[in-house]
């Protein structure tokens, strides 16, 4: 412990760069992390809606042409003993030629006395249900079903959006941080070459890496830290700006804090990783 | 305690900074490598650290080859030398007992066994007095005087000192001369690399002389 305080008081008042230096590191780092909050939170929303899109799904079972009205009976029974569907109807020909007579009476009327529409079974799912679209791929097998018509062009669609958004998203997350990480080790390389005559004293007077190098990882993770709670903190206004000139936007427009702990961890892990680079690089050229 | 055997060093082929270079030191004996500029005394002192590794032969230290001590255990074999610049080597931004401690510091020495050691090894090099000042202040015969103390501090098993009065005048260079030869008296093995003659011929002591990096002669 004497040891590791006794390295930081020699890195402490060693050469330092100028201030201009640091500002880079920190503020890639900012942005890195600035960036990632907004991508977890465009991605939590998307989520969000799919989740909402998905739960309390309606849809409408409609039954093959010549089925009978007792094997629609047996079928409605069935769609009953279901504990995801919470409301089961069955529409009969006539109903059906009614409802669509409500919205287009006019196309009605030209129909006279004639029917195409099939009986139907309309359905309502719990809203606590997970994983409707496969529990509405599996009404489909059962016989006399003739196709479920649901709201699967604006689910798929939701659906691919936060698939784009986690590869795009990741993509360029990965990119920053990386960007971050190459910063911060050529900070802390600048800095091993300007103590590199201490580093090589303490060599020769027998200092084991740790005690080099130590110093290097705790400014690194400070640096990191310093720079991540920026960028947290700019992600926290720039919600605040926009919410104040659009009024609230998003349906859920908070990163949980276990979120933020993940991302500052992230931040240290990325300056931490860069450091153990930069000067494993370094120890073996002395 | 020390040997060199068949002893090669090449900076950049065919040209050789020593060639063959024989002869071996025993525990307590003092002596000094001497030689015009580029003669090969530098090479030798950080062929002794490990600061190079030779190209050819075998340097052993107790024993044992010191090119084969791993990267990683090198400053298991380096706390056991006290090393003394022509330079110097201090830490600015550290008081001179700061300095002088060191060694023990990277060694993890208890607090008291460094102030004990540290005081003793400043009260025997007379500049106990400037134990709280920055080496900057310093002149440059009390820097070399704390670059000596934090040599002796850590009780080495082997001293060596690269022109130790090179940045001397003569007065101070006997000062320190006479330093060296009394931590020597207590046990201490000492290699000195030095060009100054006139500091043999008094001193009396095992001369090695180095010519184009081969061994001319050994005086004993």
């Amino acid at each position: 412990m004497r040891r590791t305080i006794f390295g930081l008081k020699l890195f402490v008042n060693g050469k330092f760069g100028k201030p201009s230096e640091f500002i880079f590191p920190i503020f890639i780092m900012g942005f890195s992390v600035f960036f990632l909050c907004w991508f977890i939170l465009i991605r939590n929303n998307v989520g969000y809606i799919v989740n909402k899109i998905e739960k309390g799904l309606s849809a409408r079972v409609f039954l093959q042409d010549e089925i009978t009205e007792e094997r629609a009976e047996e079928i409605l029974k069935r769609l009953k003993t279901l504990h995801e569907i919470e409301y089961v109807e069955l529409v009969s020909k006539e109903k059906a030629k009614e409802e669509f007579a409500h919205y287009f009476p006019e196309i009605a009327e030209a129909l006279g006395n004639d029917n195409p529409f099939p009986i139907s079974i309309y359905i309502r799912l719990k809203k606590t249900t997970n994983s409707s679209e496969n529990l509405l791929k599996q009404l489909n097998e059962i016989p006399g079903v003739k196709e479920v018509v649901y709201q699967r062009e604006l689910f798929n669609s939701f659906k691919k959006l936060r698939v784009s958004i986690d590869y795009l998203g990741s993509f360029l997350s990965i990119i920053f941080f990386i960007a971050s990480a190459v910063i911060i080790g050529n900070l802390i390389l600048i800095h091993i070459a300007a103590r590199k005559e201490e580093i090589y004293l303490l060599y020769i007077l027998g200092a084991r890496d740790d005690f080099i190098f130590t110093p290097f990882i705790i400014f690194s993770i400070f640096f990191s830290l310093i720079g991540a709670t920026i960028g947290i903190l700019f992600f926290k206004l720039s919600i605040l700006i926009a919410e104040y000139l659009k009024g609230k936007f998003l349906p859920t427009n908070q990163l949980e804090n276990e979120n933020l702990f993940v991302i500052l961890g992230l931040s240290i892990l990325v300056g931490l990783i860069a450091t153990i680079i930069s000067t494993g690089r370094y120890s073996y050229e002395i | 305690m020390l040997s060199f055997y068949g002893v090669y060093k090449s900076y950049s082929s065919p040209y050789f900074a020593l060639s063959n270079i024989n002869f071996k030191v025993e525990k307590g004996e003092f002596l000094f490598i001497t030689g015009p500029s580029g003669a090969g005394k530098t090479t030798i002192i950080k062929l002794i650290t490990r600061e190079e590794l030779p190209s050819k032969g075998k340097i052993l230290f107790e024993g044992k080859d010191i090119s084969a001590i791993p990267r990683g255990k090198l400053y298991s074999y380096r706390r056991k030398l006290g090393i003394i610049f022509q330079d110097f080597r201090l830490i600015p931004y550290l008081t001179v007992f700061d300095n002088v401690a060191l060694p023990l510091i990277l060694r993890g020495s208890g607090k008291q066994e460094i102030y004990n050691r540290v005081t003793t090894a400043l009260k025997e090099l007379e500049i106990i007095h400037k134990a709280r000042e920055l080496p900057p202040s310093l002149s440059g015969g009390e820097q070399q005087r704390v670059a000596i103390a934090r040599a002796i501090a850590g009780n080495p098993d082997l001293l060596l000192a690269d022109e130790p009065t090179g940045n001397l005048d003569p007065l101070l260079s006997r000062k320190i001369m006479r330093i060296l030869q009394r931590i020597n008296m207590k046990g201490t093995t000492v290699i000195i690399a030095t060009h100054d003659q006139s500091i043999i011929d008094e001193f009396g002591k095992k001369v090695i002389f180095l010519s184009y990096g081969k061994i001319k002669r050994i005086k004993t």
